[in-house]
């Protein structure tokens, strides 16, 4: 087959463009920061080699970083799962024969769209303790203003419900567009068969659908675990630290307390979990593909 | 020839790289000095603010005019943008080769963009700053381009040793000075018949009893508000003895005695309602100020500072009647001294000379006083400070301000003028909003904060 | 196999929905879920729409009311007046349209080689990509600014067009996708003679249409609301884009929710009338092109 002699290094040529800009911007900019993480830097002076030092800080003394990695294992648990489920469940919803569909899948899509900034400062004005209007809601079935956003663990919740809500929308998109590469005639031939919907749904959609949720599996979980402009702008990781996470902690260590080798190693840590947790689910997700 | 055009694509994302990126140079460490308070400056008439000051010498004209232009990169509390950009085309119109551009940038992000623009040698010409310590090693020294080589002395000292190096470079200096102070709405007090306390040694509790009085008789949501900052936080504590470094600035006294009480009041009034929640404990995780409570009338007592005035000016005119009040005075007087600074960044040898230029109008007399008079700042320069100088209006609440500062103790400028302030500030905040949310215990709280504060310093 | 087996949606093979009329109790569930769904995503969002018509002492009230008293646009004028919406609203407009041909084009390119192709080291790179997911932008902002410098890319809206292009999650997303397309329709073209590039540009994008629609709607979204990137990489105010813009308005902390309501209006619009326009086109019945059986 003459194709295949060509076909060594075109690959590399399409991959190539996309592969240089990776490197450029993400991944000499990454090598170097863990780089530094070896190093304690200041105002005044050059960075000084200081070797395991920060990591050894991290674990053993500070306790804003244990917090930090507590809360967000609570954060991505509590994101992972619900969005998984919502957008699935959206997702299907969306693929039914409705009227208005177009309409629909806006109304979910939406809140994507909007910065986090933005998503912020709409559900601070929503929930905000004298204003807001889930408190005059509530106030009307005579239940007392609630501090939503300034206690530690019902912050923890709206956090995770808002981020949800802004992003769900994204993944649903992903798993609408699997579900209709799904063929019909497949949905067709177990009608035929005499298959009810639960088994339709099973046997065809779900095991079709499976690289499509891998994505959203991966990709909500990765987003998850580098969460900070939302919760950020909505509660800035407060009260206190009951909604801080590690790209914040590496933010306010860097930026506001100028100790950038300190948050060099912490972003390595967070590096390592994030990759060990894809490759495994990557491992995992090729035994399924291969099928 | 498909692979031509795929060739060209990779072409198109491939950018030349020519110019090598500057390395700076470690500059000298930041020095130590021993501040001393300043005298009190009488307040007397003083001169209108008057026209443009007359152009500097314009470059030879063997050379072809070169317009370079400079990057200021500005923070805004408000008004004062109005003013130094009328200063900036006073200076761009009488300086033809030089154009000043300034770039607004919010607060929040200032130290991130500058530090990040630094580490990569496209740091702005210059800047308006308010931790200069933290850019000690890209900034330029500007004494060998002035005119006037004893510039430096012509500012507060105390505030000026932040701007100059190890062998006297001169990097900038202070361009407003502030003073943390307390605002009372009056309108309230007198609503619900009372008084202001009398006499000179107020302590804070008196003013929060009172504000609590106010707050009961008029059902206002706040009796007392504090600025979400380890600066307003540190003013408040000075009255009570408390503050964050030793007297000889080596060492940190977070966990001290007295800084015990005085926080562990102030959360205390957090857990009382005295004091909204919102700001220490929902304000996020940066600077939070509560200045819109107290201009929405919501608040009666309001710890802040002086930078608030022009602000309060335009948006509560006459709204209700409001006015600086004296610090709390217990064991010393409570308030901060503070302040930004003008600093110049190195760049080029041919910028360096403009930028000298364009420093020293701004801090001349005339461009001072006419922008602390715009922006009903406090102005840094000793001249205008002993002579005095007139407001525009509010020129009681002014005098409030300028007697403040003459009683500021010691320790407070021991702390704010210590190279180290604003992280160890920031420490202390967090921790103080741990306390405050329950978190952990006052003493656990500053325990950490000075194990902290131990290793930021060293 | 005669039939079609790889189609986008046609309006004639919907999904069943089961027999029977429209009154299913599924049919209903179905409208009750959508309907919540509609009050959780927009109430909180009118909410602040509505809010951003009522004066400040409308805004303090309590209890607020839903819908203003009293309509003021002054929130809106006022806002307005103090920058140049329009020229901002450019330059969004530009870096926008600029990064999404190029993430289309490069994401794609990208993914077609790691779906369609067995060579030395394909999976490992895949990783890789992967593996700059997981480094996010706070956390690398000061090298990254220092390769920009480098380059020569500071301050130009090139800096801020290509560096946010080469998208891992678009890349990652093409690919699960394109992995769908069978083999069995790249070999036939071979056999015919076609080039690879040829493949890609006639058989391979075209029946990743959806993905392509998808990602085309995600990158106008990332590009349009990128904020902290641009901030530090543009300094002329010429060159800001809309959310530069109204970060500078912004000044200081959030507390004048007044004008903050009505600038956060004004920042969702562009971008809510270019998607109601391009949603129909994410799931749309694109016919399919001239395939061989």
């Amino acid at each position: 087959m003459p194709s295949r002699r060509r076909a060594s290094y075109i690959p590399y040529l399409f991959l190539a463009p996309n592969l240089l800009v990776f490197v450029l911007f993400i991944i000499i900019p990454a090598i170097y920061n863990f780089y530094l993480s070896l190093f304690k830097t200041s105002f005044d002076k050059p960075p000084e080699f200081v070797g395991l030092d920060n990591f050894i800080y991290l674990f053993q003394r500070d306790d804003f970083f244990w917090r930090a990695l507590s809360n967000l294992i609570v954060f991505v648990i509590g994101d992972v799962g619900l969005i998984l489920i919502l957008s699935l469940g959206i997702a299907l919803l969306l693929n039914e024969d409705i009227r208005w569909r177009g309409f629909f899948r806006s109304v979910f899509f939406y809140p994507v769209l909007l910065s986090p900034v933005v998503v912020a400062l709409i559900w601070r004005w929503f929930l905000n303790t004298q204003y807001g209007l889930l408190n005059n809601l509530l106030r009307a079935f005579e239940i007392p203003p609630q501090p939503w956003l300034l206690r530690p663990d019902l912050a923890m919740l709206w956090v995770i419900l808002v981020h949800v809500w802004a992003t769900v929308g994204f993944f649903a998109l992903i798993l609408l567009a699997g579900l209709q590469a799904i063929p019909p005639v497949l949905y067709e031939a177990a009608v035929v068969d005499g298959a009810t919907r639960w088994r339709s749904f099973w046997h065809i959609t779900l095991p079709l659908l499976a690289p499509t949720i891998f994505v959203v599996l991966i990709l909500s979980m990765i987003r998850a675990f580098e969460v900070f402009d939302h919760i950020y702008a909505l509660t800035g990781g407060g009260p206190g630290t009951a909604t801080m996470m590690i790209v914040q902690y590496i933010y306010r260590t860097g930026f506001e307390m100028n100790q950038f080798g300190l948050a060099a190693a912490a972003s390595l840590v967070l590096f390592v979990i994030i990759f060990s947790l894809t490759l495994l689910q990557y491992w995992l997700g090729r035994l399924r593909e291969a099928v | 020839m498909k692979r031509l055009i795929l060739f060209a694509m990779l072409a198109l994302v491939l950018v030349a790289a020519c110019a090598p990126a500057p390395t700076p140079a470690p500059t000298a460490a930041p020095p130590t000095a021993a501040p001393k308070p300043t005298e009190a400056p009488k307040p007397t008439e003083a001169p209108k603010p008057t026209e443009a000051p007359k152009p500097t010498a314009v470059p030879p004209t063997a050379t072809p005019l070169k317009v370079e232009t400079l990057r200021f990169v500005w923070f805004t509390d408000g008004p004062d943008q109005a003013a130094i950009e009328k200063l900036i085309k006073e200076f761009n119109a009488a300086n033809p080769d030089i154009k000043v551009e300034l770039a607004i940038v919010p607060f929040a992000e200032l130290n991130t963009l500058l530090t990040t623009q630094a580490e990569a040698g496209k740091a702005p010409d210059l800047a308006r700053v308010t931790e200069p310590p933290r850019f000690t090693k890209w900034l330029l020294d500007i004494k060998p381009y002035l005119k006037n080589k004893n510039f430096d002395k012509e500012f507060i000292p105390e505030a000026q040793v932040l701007v100059t190096g190890e062998k006297g470079e001169m990097y900038g200096y202070p361009h407003d000075f502030t003073l943390n102070a307390p605002f009372i709405n009056m309108t309230l007090v007198k609503k619900a018949g009372l008084e202001l306390p009398k006499g000179d040694k107020i302590a804070w509790k008196d003013w929060v009893d009172l504000a609590v009085k106010v707050k009961k008789a008029t059902n206002v949501p706040y009796a007392f508000a504090v600025d979400r900052s380890g600066h307003r936080l540190d003013g408040f504590i000075q009255a009570m003895g408390g503050g964050f470094f030793t007297p000889d600035g080596k060492d940190v006294r977070i966990n001290s005695p007295e800084n015990l009480k005085a926080i562990g009041q102030f959360v205390a009034w957090h857990k009382d309602g005295t004091m909204p929640l919102e700001v220490w404990a929902g304000g996020g995780s940066g600077y939070a100020d509560a200045r819109q409570l107290f201009v929405n009338q919501q608040l009666v007592f309001y710890l802040s500072g002086n930078w608030q005035m022009a602000f309060f000016n335009q948006t509560i005119g006459d709204k209700f009647e409001w006015k600086a009040v004296p610090n709390a005075c217990e064991v010393q007087c409570g308030g901060m001294p503070g302040g930004k600074f003008l600093v110049a960044f190195k760049t080029t040898p041919e910028k360096a000379e403009k930028q000298a230029r364009l420093l020293e109008f701004l801090g001349s007399r005339k461009a001072m006083e006419q922008y602390a008079a715009e922006s009903l700042f406090l102005p840094t320069r000793n001249d205008i400070i002993k002579e005095g100088m007139k407001w525009p209006m509010r020129n009681e609440d002014m005098n409030t301000f300028l007697k403040g500062i003459a009683v500021l103790p010691k320790s407070t400028y021991v702390d704010n003028y210590h190279p180290r302030f604003g992280p160890v500030a920031n420490e202390v905040r967090d921790r103080v909003t741990q306390a405050i949310t329950g978190e952990l215990t006052v003493e656990k709280a500053l325990e950490n904060a000075q194990a902290k504060a131990k290793d930021l310093i060293k | 196999m005669s039939v079609q087996v790889f189609q986008v949606e046609t309006e004639s093979a919907r999904r069943y929905v089961g027999r029977g009329g429209a009154f299913r109790l599924t049919t209903i569930l179905t409208y009750t879920a959508l309907l919540l769904g509609v009050v959780v995503m927009f109430l909180p969002v009118l909410w602040m729409v509505f809010s951003s018509f009522k004066s400040l002492e409308e805004i303090y009230r309590i209890p607020p009311a839903f819908f203003p008293e009293k309509w003021i646009i002054t929130n809106y004028t006022e806002a307005i007046e103090k920058f140049p919406f329009l020229r901002y609203l450019l330059n969004s407009v530009t870096v926008t349209t600029l990064a999404t041909l190029l993430t289309l084009t490069i994401n794609s390119m990208a993914a077609f080689a790691l779906s369609k192709y067995n060579f030395r080291g394909r999976d490992t790179l895949f990783l890789i990509i992967l593996g700059t997911l997981m480094v996010p932008l706070q956390v690398i902002m000061v090298p990254v600014y220092m390769v920009m410098a480098r380059l020569e890319l500071v301050n130009t809206l090139w800096g801020i067009i290509i560096p946010p292009a080469a998208t891992p999650t678009g890349v990652f997303l093409l690919r699960q996708y394109m992995l769908t397309i069978p083999d069995e329709l790249l070999e036939a073209a071979r056999i015919d003679g076609a080039g690879e590039w040829r493949i890609f540009l006639q058989i391979v994008l075209p029946l990743a249409r959806p993905a392509l629609a998808v990602l085309t709607v995600f990158s106008i979204m990332w590009r349009w609301n990128d904020f902290l990137w641009p901030l530090i990489v543009i300094n002329d105010p010429n060159l800001f884009t809309l959310q530069l813009g109204l970060a500078r308005f912004r000044g200081e902390l959030v507390t004048d929710w007044n004008y903050v309501l009505a600038m956060t209006v004004l920042t969702m619009l562009p971008i809510t009338l270019v998607f109601a326009f391009l949603q129909r086109y994410l799931v749309s019945g694109i016919a399919t092109t001239g395939l061989k059986g």
